[in-house]
């Protein structure tokens, strides 16, 4: 059920993600054609990085850890695909700002989460103790 | 000796099903003890749940049980500190139990929403429940807004 979750949206960050670069690279008015490579990442980065989403829906899983683990999985892939295309060196500044980013996208998310839950959980325990009260 | 409980019938005409009122100041443990009593009376919906401990089976009131969960493959029942086995699955469970009292709180669990004490959440972000009787248990977080209806509903009084 995970699994086939996963690939289907996995399927459309790859549609999401190659679009994308299409966009970036028709903006740039350059040929489509010699872009193919940097489509086909774009792609396997959005499959990446929305299939792997589905861990957010591992129940047992809280949002520290689901947050952890998909971050490091689009680190991952970030860091190899920047690499091996040789679009950043591990000197340039930019390479940094995106992490740095990422790492503050991330810590939104798992705030965002984290205060949604808790008012709600505080809000859950304001109506247990009025009906408990109005009981005894 | 005075009964406690003054009970009147009141003959109508229009009413083909006896309908039950109970007039209180508030809700007590009494009320909730007169309420079992004509649930176990009247309603045959919500049936004793079978369940099975040393090889010996026992009907358990559904007003008891605390939660039903499953680990390593199988059904359990939690009735105090007592566990029982089931030899249904969580789905038929789940239907046979009355939903103004139990709730669905993950895939594997379902839980006595009476005899929460509290919730709490944890700063990584796991939300667990407390009940009454000391246990704790985790609750998914896509069921918290149906756990949090289900609060609503019993505070504002539209069930019992």
């Amino acid at each position: 059920m995970l699994w086939k979750k996963a690939t289907l949206l996995g399927l459309a960050g790859f549609v999401i993600g190659a679009a994308i670069v299409i966009c970036l690279v028709l903006l740039d008015s350059q040929p489509l054609q010699g872009a193919f490579a940097h489509i086909v990442i774009g792609g396997i980065y959005g499959a990446v990085a929305m299939g792997s989403s589905v861990v957010y829906g591992i129940e047992k899983w809280s949002i520290a850890r689901a947050t952890a683990t998909h971050f490091l999985l689009v680190f991952a892939l970030y860091f190899l695909l920047v690499i091996s295309m040789g679009w950043f060196s591990l000197s340039d500044p930019v390479f940094w700002i995106v992490v740095g980013a990422m790492v503050a996208v991330y810590i939104l998310i798992w705030l965002l989460q984290y205060l949604s839950y808790r008012r709600q959980i505080r809000e859950m325990n304001d109506e247990l103790i009025k009906w408990k009260s109005g009981n005894s | 000796m005075k009964n406690p409980v003054e009970i009147k019938i009141q003959i109508d005409p229009q009413c083909h099903d006896p309908v039950i009122l109970i007039r209180t100041d508030r809700k007590t443990q009494r009320v909730e003890d007169i309420v079992h009593a004509i649930e176990t009376c009247t309603n045959s919906s919500y049936p004793l749940i079978v369940g099975y401990r040393d090889s010996e089976m026992e009907l358990l009131s559904q007003r008891d049980i605390t939660r039903a969960y499953v680990e390593a493959r199988k059904v359990r029942i939690c009735v105090g500190k007592e566990v029982y086995e089931s030899n249904k699955s969580l789905s038929f469970l789940e239907q046979q139990l009355n939903p103004d009292r139990f709730i669905r709180i993950s895939r594997f669990e379902i839980a006595n929403i009476r005899k929460i004490a509290s919730f709490d959440f944890s700063t990584t972000g796991t939300v667990y429940i407390r009940f009454d009787d000391g246990s704790i248990t985790w609750a998914a977080r896509r069921y918290v807004r149906v756990i949090h209806q289900a609060l609503s509903r019993i505070e504002a009084g539209k069930e019992e």
